[in-house]
């Protein structure tokens, strides 16, 4: 009965491919009872356009073992044992491994259950590894489990990732706080309350819970960000959201999924020109979240110039110290700068101040000739007393256009003493 | 023999299409399959609907969490073996029981079935509901000589969670070939995992069959662990798969021209999907070229192609009907094609032209450790302004390649990362430590037994005398020192031409031979022998093994089988690609996915 359904099974599995004439084989240590079988199925089966039969073979193994038709191979190796002695701890890890049906409950010296563990970690496949971790969990006192695994990294590994995977928290905290892994143990809490959490005022609750517990230690070099992790929280959802009204405390509560410099944006664009000190300036945030300086002024360059303000980005570079000359002090490449501006459509007057703040001449030839900004490629030459290369500079430039008579007039100036 | 190569590697195809399909006339009747969405794309490598409507396949919805309305009373779900999934699919069936349906329910699991999900199925009350049918498919050949597993999840659960309960997966795919192609006599597995999949293939062949014939069609197999070579994953490639892949990101040998490429002119932001494949001739010419040399190349043919219209105008009658009837629709294809690639073409220069140059300088740098002060700069800028993938990549470059940044290096990064991506992001530079990509191996923290606060001050006390060493004058790094042993960084003079590459590590602009490419090659010219490759993995800190069997002799290998646990990069398949042109070898190139530097780190994240 079972053969005429698999062998109607494998008539409907024709896929139309053309044959090539069967040849007749024997699998190795599988032959016996199967075998009147295996002929009986072989003759309808389909054979694929390869040369030999081996895609076919390959594939009735698969079959075969699909259909628990290897029990005579195991059965053969088990027969000789007496029902309560457990087989070969090999035997079983194999019989995990290759998907046929096994069972553990044998395994009941703790001697057996740690060969078993071993047998099972070096063959190295982690389903026959937890399948053990979780017998030894089920059978033994949880000392002892602990002791097993403290010496055996790779199950300790595969059975954190599948209580972290379901959720065991404490299971999972518990087991790696006995190893003494408290650096891990500390980040799965922090996962668990910053991801796992979707609701602000909750989440800041297990945050600070988590902190207390794993990074209140003055050594912990994570502690300073998760304190600063708590401000920011804090800030969001405690102040923002109280002391401003209406749209701006929803954008706040927006902003408590996202990371400090979307705060920060958002307070260059609503808040700028509130005074240094107040909680939404965006600089008393960037002070007390420690953001680099670098990152502060691409933020705010990014924002002010999508506002365009340039007069904003100008007293963010540019600060006048008390003899009244300019000091740059700039944390990003200018270059940086003057694409970001231009991204933005600064006008060219403004692109050429910046441009003329990049140090390297070429570089900033290059960049200038790119945007079209001329005036700043022509004072290149003027400063490099270079006058053929400006009258060849001028020569491309559009007749009657304001760059061109810039670069007329400069040609004019008498007091450039011209190098050639 | 090459051809009985190529059958043979289509048979792999057939193999698979025959496992579901056996699955699926088990399930008797009309049934709707409800797919993971992400096993979409190679399953159309594997079958294609009609197929599965002559099984009985009936609706076909995406595994989603707003549900679906199924018709048939027979509900097959096919999902990769993975807790979260199934958790979902249970809690579907559940709310379908509960509801009173008598529905029948079938859960097909690739690529093999899971202690972990068997309890799953227990506690939630749906086993013996619940039928469970697994589908290990084979690998899945995507183009010429390579071959993906399509298991896009393995490289976190092995490198990062330690989770090995897909391995025998891999070694079960890794038996099927070599029973189709002959047991491989010489076989070169390098780090932990490659080992372990060696074993299990052992065990496989005990339990199974081995193939009875007396040669293979392969002489040497190499098993490699992703973690060997890092830098070919983190390092931006200059070939125009490899960017495609940066761009756009190809799936499953098809790649998805969205609107930056495609929709420009009208502005609709449809997808269109197109198939990579050898057949296709344009891309076929420049999957493995220079990027630089592409848009020349798919310039002369738009040209050729407008002459041949051209021609077709003063053509007499009957010439005209022959070429309708057979050049034309070739001609139409191929311009088709040639639109694609040249709008891919163009998203890629909008994407990465404006950084490529100094980013590729910086790499270069990076690589070699020249200018740390500059490197460092660069890196920091790019944490300022560019996204958060490409920064985190050129972090682990920099890591990588000075054995570990110190610790206040790696600070100063992970404040900026964090407060640019949200501090929720620690967990990822945990990972990244677990990985050995952030700081010093010794203050990390993948020793569980070591108590915490010994493992904290020794690691303190290594990032100081690390930060006293690095201002010495010259200090070669473990990373610098083994590519010079391995010859990585290539002799960059007058003739070496991008354009007509004579050495694989021009995937990289020149500046980086992959390692296994490299092993490759040196097996080939013979400068190596097994032995040698053996002892050069405890260099790099990796466990290896040679494994010989009586017929292999001592000849230079001609036909490798190249596999990597963990998943193969673009730049790494063109690098092997040359390799097979120069040296006339056969490679065959597989992974347990195709990965590329923002997967990777995506899958860290």
């Amino acid at each position: 009965m079972l053969v005429k359904q698999k062998r109607s099974a494998l008539r409907m599995m024709n896929l139309g491919v053309s044959c090539v004439e069967y040849q007749k084989v024997e699998l190795q240590g599988c032959r016996r009872e199967s075998e009147k079988e295996w002929e009986s199925i072989a003759p309808t089966s389909v054979q694929t356009r390869c040369l030999d039969h081996y895609p076919e073979r390959l594939y009735q193994i698969h079959l075969r073992q699909q259909q628990d038709l290897y029990k005579p191979l195991f059965q053969k190796r088990v027969c000789f044992a007496n029902r309560w002695v457990p087989p070969p701890v090999n035997d079983t890890v194999a019989k995990i491994l290759l998907g046929y049906p096994y069972s553990l409950e044998l395994y009941r010296s703790l001697k057996s259950k740690t060969e078993l563990l071993d047998a099972a970690i070096a063959v190295g496949d982690g389903n026959a590894i937890l399948a053990v971790v979780l017998f030894l969990v089920r059978t033994l006192k949880k000392n002892l489990v602990y002791q097993l695994l403290r010496t055996r990294p790779e199950a300790v590994a595969q059975y954190c990732q599948y209580l972290a995977i379901r959720l065991r928290v404490h299971e999972l905290t518990d087991l790696l706080e006995m190893l003494g892994d408290n650096r891990e143990a500390s980040m799965k809490q922090f996962q668990l309350a910053v991801c796992g959490t979707m609701n602000p005022q909750r989440r800041l609750q297990k945050l600070q819970a988590c902190f207390k517990n794993h990074f209140s230690l003055t050594d912990n070099k994570d502690r300073l960000l998760i304190e600063n992790y708590i401000k920011l929280l804090d800030i969001l959802i405690l102040e923002w959201q109280l002391s401003m009204a209406g749209a701006d405390a929803e954008i706040a509560k927006a902003l408590v999924g996202q990371p400090v410099l979307s705060s920060l944006a958002y307070t260059c664009q609503h808040h700028w020109s509130e005074p240094k000190g107040s909680i939404s300036a965006p600089l008393t945030l960037s002070q007390q979240q420690g953001v680099s300086d670098r990152q502060f002024q691409w933020t705010v360059l990014t924002v002010r110039a999508s506002l365009h303000s340039w007069d904003d980005i100008e007293g963010l570079f540019i600060t006048k110290s008390w003899l009244g000359g300019k000091k740059l002090k700039a944390a990003v490449s200018m270059e940086q700068v003057v694409m970001q501006l231009h991204a933005h459509g600064a006008p060219v007057d403004v692109l050429v101040k910046y441009l003329e703040l990049i140090d390297n001449v070429d570089k900033r030839v290059g960049l200038a000739q790119k945007l079209q900004c001329h005036k700043a490629v022509v004072n290149v030459f003027v400063a490099k007393r270079d006058r053929q290369a400006l009258i060849s500079y001028k020569a491309n430039l559009h007749p009657q256009s304001e760059d061109y008579f810039y670069a007329e007039n400069s040609l004019r100036v008498s007091t450039t003493k011209w190098k050639n | 023999m090459q051809s009985s190569l190529e059958s043979r590697l289509d048979a792999l195809h057939q193999i698979s299409q025959r496992k579901l399909a056996d699955i699926l006339t088990r399930i008797p009747g009309r049934k709707d399959l409800i797919i993971d969405p992400v096993l979409m794309k190679p399953l159309e490598c594997i079958t294609g609907v009609s197929f599965l409507r002559s099984l009985g396949v009936d609706k076909i919805f995406k595994l989603e969490k707003s549900g679906f309305s199924c018709v048939n009373p027979q509900w097959v779900y096919l999902i990769y073996s993975d807790l979260i999934t199934a958790k979902r699919v249970c809690d579907q069936i559940n709310a379908n029981i509960h509801q009173d349906h008598k529905n029948s329910y079938h859960i097909i699991f690739v690529p093999s079935d899971q202690v972990a999900i068997q309890q799953l199925l227990e506690e939630e009350g749906v086993h013996g509901i619940v039928t469970v049918h697994t589908f290990p498919w084979e690998l899945i050949r995507l183009d010429g000589g390579v071959m993906s597993h399509e298991l896009p999840g393995l490289f976190r659960m092995l490198f990062v969670d330690g989770d090995r309960s897909m391995l025998p997966a891999v070694a079960r795919s890794l038996w099927s070939l070599q029973f189709l192609f002959g047991r491989i006599p010489l076989i070169l597995s390098q780090g932990r995992f490659s080992l372990q999949i060696q074993k299990m293939v052992d065990i496989l062949f005990d339990e199974l069959g081995s193939p009875d014939k007396p040669d293979s069609e392969i002489s040497c197999m190499l098993i490699v662990d992703r973690d060997v070579d890092y830098a070919s994953v983190l390092l931006t490639p200059v070939t125009y798969s490899g960017l495609l892949d940066e761009v756009f990101g190809i799936s499953s040998g098809t790649v998805e021209l969205d609107s930056r490429a495609a929709g420009t002119q009208d502005g609709t932001a449809k997808k269109v999907s197109y198939q990579l494949s050898s057949n296709d001739a344009i891309y076929n010419e420049i999957k493995n070229r220079h990027f630089s040399d592409v848009f020349t190349f798919l310039s002369s043919k738009a040209k050729e192609i407008h002459s041949e219209y051209d021609r077709s105008r003063n053509m007499a009658l009957h010439e005209m009907k022959h070429y309708v009837a057979t050049e034309l629709q070739k001609l139409t294809a191929m311009k088709r094609s040639l639109a694609y690639h040249i709008g891919a073409c163009e998203a890629i220069i909008g994407e990465m032209g404006h950084r490529f140059e100094s980013l590729h300088q910086t790499e270069q740098n990076i690589l070699e450790g020249r200018n740390k002060r500059d490197n460092f700069n660069y890196a920091e800028e790019c944490f300022a302004t560019s996204g958060k993938l490409s920064s985190l990549r050129l972090l682990c470059l920099l890591a990588l390649t000075q054995d570990g940044l110190s610790l206040d290096e790696a600070m100063v990064l992970k404040t900026q990362f964090l407060h640019c991506c949200g501090y929720e992001h620690l967990v990822t530079f945990h990972n990244l430590e677990k990985l050995g990509l952030l700081t010093r191996q010794s203050a990390g923290t993948n020793a569980g037994s070591i108590p915490y606060g010994a493992n904290d001050t020794a690691g303190k006390l290594a990032g100081r005398v690390a930060q006293v060493v690095s201002q010495l004058p010259k200090r070669v790094s473990a990373f610098q020192a083994f590519a010079q042993r391995l010859k990585l960084f290539p002799e960059v003079s007058e003739e070496y031409d991008l354009k007509h590459p004579k050495d694989p590590g021009y995937v990289f602009g020149g500046s980086y031979v992959p390692v296994v490419c490299q092993l490759v090659n040196l097996l080939i010219k013979k400068e190596l022998s097994p032995e040698e490759v053996l002892k050069l993995g405890s260099s790099i800190g990796t466990s290896s093994s040679v494994q010989k069997t009586a017929e292999w002799d001592s000849s230079a290998p001609h036909s490798f089988l190249v596999y990597f646990v963990g998943g193969v990069t673009y730049a790494e398949i063109a690098a092997f690609q040359l390799l097979e042109k120069l040296t006339g070898a056969r490679i065959l190139v597989a992974g347990t996915s195709i990965i590329n530097g923002n997967r990777f780190i995506q899958s860290i994240v």
